[in-house]
């Protein structure tokens, strides 16, 4: 299984640069915003396989901009996590994820019970995927494209966006 | 110290190189702290024997001489109280992707509650070149400016945001391009085609931020 988390990329380009490939160098505002852990979890989505064989990521950005918290309709960039080689941290998919999409709550899935060394190794992780450009940057261009896709296959509409967004979202599908 | 710049906002254009004072004194300061006043009518009243003020909106030409524009140790004061705010909010902000950072509401309110903005875009422009060299408060600086109406804050922030596109921190770099891809203003389109950036992921980033403006 492949999952997305929601990062900045830049943050852990520099990470890497800084620590040199030691991980105990890694500098601590990295962790502290990066992997901001609650009740030991950390949050990730589903990623979709196409028929290419290729990551698609359309369903976790309309997760993540029909999310609660969100204020803002702008780009943004996730990490891909392979499950299988990620192996030695522990995933569940009982929480449901924070999204305005009914259909796409289950797509919600937590890294649970991270210790200390599992967040080191997470940071490792991370930094290794982004070295190796496991990761995306969604456009706000791309959002909208996928916005209006989902509003034409009748998957999404304005009320599944929170309040604050809605006119923003309605002026940039017009 | 006197202060001048160009500016161009809200029922002020800019015709050839008109200029539009930033005059800050000790009375308008009094009584911004109250409540928003007009900038303008202060400017007019007390300034009526040095400036010529006339309705730009009617398509006509402002002279004036800049030997009045003061700057009073009160705005200083203004200033240091006002950083020592955004300092505190920036030590306990949060600065995520689609997210509202307290920055942004602060800045907002900063400018809601002077005339135009522009008392508020002085502050916020001020403050970044005071801290241009702190990472921490670069970044909450451009992530609040990048959720700001482009109109309330485009001076100013065409100014912050074109600056850190040049910074050797990509962290920067990134949120000074989403700046740009969130005002979503087509003027900026030439500028950005001048950026050049070593990382692969950041370049391509930038030609999805000008196809976006194009369509627009």
């Amino acid at each position: 299984m492949l999952l997305a988390r929601k990062t900045k990329i830049s943050k852990w380009v520099r990470a890497a640069e800084m620590c040199q490939g030691d991980i105990n160098n890694l500098c601590a505002d990295t962790i502290t915003s990066e992997l901001r852990t609650s009740r030991n979890t950390l949050s990730t989505w589903v990623v979709n396989i196409g028929s290419d064989n290729l990551p698609c990521v359309k369903e976790v950005v309309l997760a993540l901009i029909t999310g609660s918290k969100v204020a803002k309709i702008e780009s943004f960039d996730l990490v891909l996590i392979d499950t299988e080689t990620a192996n030695q941290f522990e995933f569940d998919g009982k929480e449901l994820g924070d999204t305005g999409i009914e259909a796409l709550k289950n797509k919600h899935y937590n890294i649970c019970n991270i210790n200390y060394k599992q967040l080191g190794e997470i940071s490792s992780l991370f930094i290794s995927q982004v070295k190796n450009e496991k990761f995306c940057k969604i456009s706000k261009k791309q959002i909208i494209s996928i916005i209006k896709e989902a509003k034409s296959a009748n998957i999404i509409s304005l009320d599944n966006f929170n309040e604050q967004v809605r006119d923003e979202v309605a002026r940039l599908i017009q | 110290m006197k202060i001048w710049r160009q500016y161009n906002n809200k029922g002020i254009e800019r015709i050839n190189k008109e200029y539009y004072i930033d005059y800050i004194n000790k009375n308008t300061l009094l009584g911004l702290q109250d409540e928003t006043t007009s900038l303008i009518d202060k400017l007019k009243k007390e300034s009526k024997n040095n400036m010529q003020f006339i309705n730009i909106s009617q398509g006509q030409n402002f002279n004036l001489t800049t030997n009045e524009i003061k700057y009073s140790s009160n705005t200083d004061d203004i200033f240091k109280q006002w950083s020592k705010a955004v300092d505190a909010i920036i030590t306990e902000d949060d600065v995520d992707f689609l997210e509202e950072s307290n920055l942004e509401r602060f800045f907002k309110s900063t400018i809601e509650r002077f005339h135009d903005g522009m008392f508020g875009n002085i502050l916020i422009e001020k403050y970044y070149v005071k801290n241009a060299n702190n990472d921490l408060r670069v970044l909450a600086i451009l992530h609040a400016i990048s959720h700001l109406n482009y109109e309330d804050i485009e001076h100013t922030g065409t100014l912050i945001a074109g600056a850190c596109l040049p910074n050797k921190n990509i962290e920067i770099v990134e949120f000074a391009l989403k700046a740009f891809e969130n005002w979503g203003d087509k003027t900026n389109i030439e500028y950005l085609e001048t950026v050049s950036l070593s990382d692969g992921w950041l370049q391509n980033y930038i030609s999805e931020i000008i196809e976006y403006l194009q369509a627009k």
